[in-house]
């Protein structure tokens, strides 16, 4: 079920809160959440809900089971039982056709054929993202800092939890136990007023930005990728940048939004990102939970920034490309994510010799600059289309163009709006919201106005990951 | 949140106009949904609902066609089907062509199902004498997944003929779309516009009796060159080659539902010559390839229904279409549907054409 959808905002939102608040007693309304959860789930598919109650299973047992643990290579074992079952979940449903593909590309290339079976499996919606809160929560078992979930209940509510479940934020259990065992008896509608706002505002982030400029801008030029004259190509790249900027944390602020009006908080993941300074920057301020994730979890471990400018790279390119592999099972993904890896390790060097930028607007422009080249790769079906848009957008090569009246002049119109929003409005999470009538009938237009929109609703870019 | 986490909210104040900012929150939201709702509803600017206060903004065809050709003064023996790509063939020139009365009952949308809740429509007809169905089988029309368009869904006339399970019915969804969507309401509010502040302007769209539609507002246009039509073209193909993404393939579906139209068709002594309709040749361009692809797996399909005798396919490939003589990049003008026409009837027939 995706939030920008009749039955969404209609019928299940209602449905929820009214239940959530109405049940007493915390197991009740934990069993509700959980339940109704695990139906927005089971609305893409079915098939995918035992994957994720055997996922929740696993992994909150094995915490149990570190818990009590006093040897040590007992609680190593479990752990590495349970990295292995929930990376070979993903890995099995995620990477197995790449990684086969690609193996036999190599093999051919070297003249055997070795003919591995493909399995065709459909990715379950969100994998990344749950595997990846459940991990977090029995590593930081094992390291002892955390204890375990209180109840099953409790710890497949954190899991399911709809706001969160299919594009994040990557929520870590250190962040909700607390609000599981102090759960709010009634609604506060200081919390509802603030939780709808941002709903309402990432709902049209989503809605009347990202999908606007996708449709009018991005998605027509992009079809044409091998065809665009220069500025045909620099727009279709900076249309792409605008558009999974208001997609994916529109996302975010419509999840945290929908957890104030559950009573929870939840982390941040964007902090105007394109205004970064520099490219480890921007990776504090994109997609915050899960650039935190995988320092906490991948680069520290691998031995962050300690050692010796090589072993920095390795874990800088190594850490990244594992991000990027994270996105999706594709050679775009893993260059975009060596990439942004080489971008860090640059960016170390420059800083070791004690390099000052040169101006603040040049610092920003630079890293928006970089950061649109990597959106080339991550957007682009494959490679060679990728390095044949950069191509023309350096000016190595150019296609016939021709291809400016595709875009709407509404889309147009809105990717130069969402760049003001960009570079001078402040976080939504930093806003100071009115909270006069007046506004409420404009925030309440405003999502009347989003819901016009839903009769062809496009899924968020993130949901593919 | 750890409440010093850098990147968390800012503190949850309570305001004392919380309450009243909720209230009014819910109340605009519903009053406002309900207002527009009801508006669409009674005004049914989309012909969905079938309660029509004002006339639908958009032309309601089939049921419309079907009243035309239950009035029809001589029965049509040559019938045409199709998309709207076919609606503006001359039914007055195939006559010329073949002497016999003809009926364009092309549809907007038109898709498989259409054709085949069309065909059992004529034959329900106690005075049925239908020789000869002309199918544009445009490939966008035997796409997607069956289950009829929303248009035949609620067709008052048609919809009982279609092929249509209670699975393909329209779901609660697309029932809410039909009330709050933004083109309802912008259609709704056009049609209220026309109602109480109508201008002196040509229509839009005209149905002659035998079903064949002009462009009365267009051609006034391109007549005294108000409008660049090159550009309106170009505009168009941009519109339209969205829909040719590269996942775009026949649906096995509605290819099994043409056989079933072809099958029905045959059962009652129909012949059916099938074409496709040339769309503007830039198009071609503009689609990236996908629209060629499917062009040519639809004239496979075609070829083989040929192979088994179950229609007469007329290429129409080389057709010569003029490019000025198109609306837009997929409806042609009625000059070019005449040369079609005279492609379909005279070429390797050897018959005399009336129409030059």
């Amino acid at each position: 079920m995706l939030f920008n959808s009749y039955g969404f905002v209609l019928a299940f939102l209602p449905l929820v809160l009214v239940g959530w608040w109405a049940l007493p007693g915390p197991r009740r309304r934990l069993g509700f959440l959980t339940l109704a959860s695990y139906f927005f789930y089971a609305w893409w598919d079915l098939r995918f809900v035992p994957l994720m109650v055997l996922s929740t299973s696993a992994d909150y047992f094995a915490g149990q089971a570190i818990a009590r643990s006093d040897s040590a290579a007992r609680r190593r074992t479990v752990l590495v039982l349970l990295l292995a079952f929930n990376l070979g979940l993903l890995g099995l449903f995620k990477y197995y056709d790449f990684f086969v593909t690609s193996l036999t590309g190599v093999g051919r290339l070297l003249g055997y054929d070795p003919s591995w079976p493909l399995l065709h499996l459909v990715l379950p919606v969100g994998i990344s993202f749950y595997t990846f809160n459940s991990i977090s929560y029995t590593i930081d078992i094992f390291r002892g800092r955390l204890a375990p979930a209180r109840s099953f209940l409790e710890f497949s509510t954190f899991v399911a939890m709809f706001p969160h479940l299919v594009a994040g934020p990557i929520v870590r259990y250190a962040d909700m136990a607390g609000q599981f065992e102090r759960l709010a008896p009634r609604p506060r509608a200081d919390q509802w007023v603030i939780g709808l706002w941002l709903f309402g505002l990432g709902m049209a982030k989503k809605v009347l930005v990202a999908d606007v400029v996708a449709r009018g801008l991005v998605d027509p030029l992009w079809r044409h990728a091998g065809a665009l004259d220069p500025a045909e190509a620099w727009l279709a790249a900076l249309g792409y940048t605008v558009q999974i900027y208001f997609d994916f944390s529109g996302y975010s602020d419509m999840a945290v939004g929908l957890a104030l009006l559950l009573g929870f908080r939840f982390p941040q993941n964007f902090d105007s990102p394109y205004r970064a300074l520099n490219i480890a920057e921007f990776w504090r301020r994109w997609h915050m939970s899960l650039s935190f994730w995988i320092r906490d979890y991948l680069y520290i471990p691998l031995g962050g920034s300690r050692g010796g400018p090589l072993l920095v790279t390795r874990n800088l390119v190594l850490t990244m490309l594992l991000g990027g592999l994270w996105h999706g099972a594709a050679w775009t993904f893993a260059v975009w994510g060596l990439y942004h890896g080489a971008l860090l390790a640059c960016h170390a060097w420059l800083q070791r010799r004690h390099w000052v930028p040169v101006s603040h607007r040049l610092s920003v422009a630079t890293t928006v600059l970089a950061v649109t080249a990597g959106w080339v790769i991550f957007r682009a079906t494959s490679l060679s289309e990728a390095l044949d848009l950069l191509a023309v957008m350096v000016g190595l090569r150019a296609g016939e163009g021709g291809h400016l009246a595709m875009v709407t002049p509404e889309a147009t119109g809105t990717l130069i709006i969402a760049a003001g929003i960009i570079f001078a409005a402040p976080n939504t999470w930093q806003m100071r919201f009115p909270r006069t009538r007046l506004a409420a009938a404009a925030l309440a237009a405003l999502l009347l106005l989003c819901v016009l929109r839903f009769a062809a609703p496009s899924p968020f870019v993130y949901f593919q990951f | 949140m750890p409440p010093d986490s850098p990147h968390s909210l800012r503190p949850v104040e309570s305001a004392p106009g919380d309450r009243a900012f909720l209230a009014t929150f819910g109340a605009t939201f519903l009053g406002l949904a309900l207002v527009l709702a009801t508006l669409v509803r009674f005004t049914d600017p989309l012909a969905v609902f079938g309660s029509g206060l004002l006339p639908p903004i958009v032309s309601a065809d089939r049921d419309y066609k079907a009243g035309l050709y239950r009035r029809a003064p001589r029965r049509p023996t040559i019938v045409v089907l199709g998309s709207s790509r076919v609606k503006t063939l001359r039914p007055a020139a195939i006559e010329a062509l073949t002497g016999e009365p003809a009926f364009n009952f092309g549809v907007n949308a038109g898709v498989a199902e259409d054709y085949l809740a069309i065909l059992r429509f004529l034959r329900s007809d106690p005075r049925f004498a239908v020789r000869e169905i002309l199918l544009g089988a445009d490939p966008e029309s035997f796409t997607g997944e069956p289950g009829g368009g929303r248009a035949l869904q609620s067709s008052r006339v048609l919809a009982r003929y279609a092929p249509i399970s209670s699975s393909d019915l329209p779901t609660a969804s697309t029932r809410v779309a039909d009330l709050l969507s933004s083109e309802s309401v912008a259609a709704a509010f056009r049609s209220l516009g026309r109602r109480y502040w109508p201008r002196a302007e040509l229509p839009q769209e005209a149905i002659a009796p035998d079903g064949w539609q002009t462009h009365p507002r267009w051609d006034a246009e391109i007549a005294s060159h108000d409008v660049d039509q090159r550009e309106r073209v170009r505009q168009s193909i941009a519109g339209v080659s969205g829909r040719y993404h590269s996942g775009l393939r026949l649906s096995p579906s509605r290819i099994a539902l043409l056989e079933r139209f072809l099958r029905e068709a045959r059962m009652s002594g129909v012949k059916v010559t099938a074409f496709i309709p040339p769309v503007h040749p830039d198009l071609e361009r503009g689609a990236s390839g996908t629209l060629s692809s499917l062009t040519s797996e639809m004239v496979g399909v075609l070829l083989e229904a040929e192979r088994r005798g179950l229609l007469r396919y007329a290429p129409t490939a080389g057709h010569a279409v003029d490019p000025m003589l198109y609306y837009d990049a997929i409806h042609m003008m009625a000059d070019n549907g005449d040369r079609l026409l005279r492609r379909l009837y005279c070429d390797g027939r050897g018959r005399d054409c009336a129409v030059q």
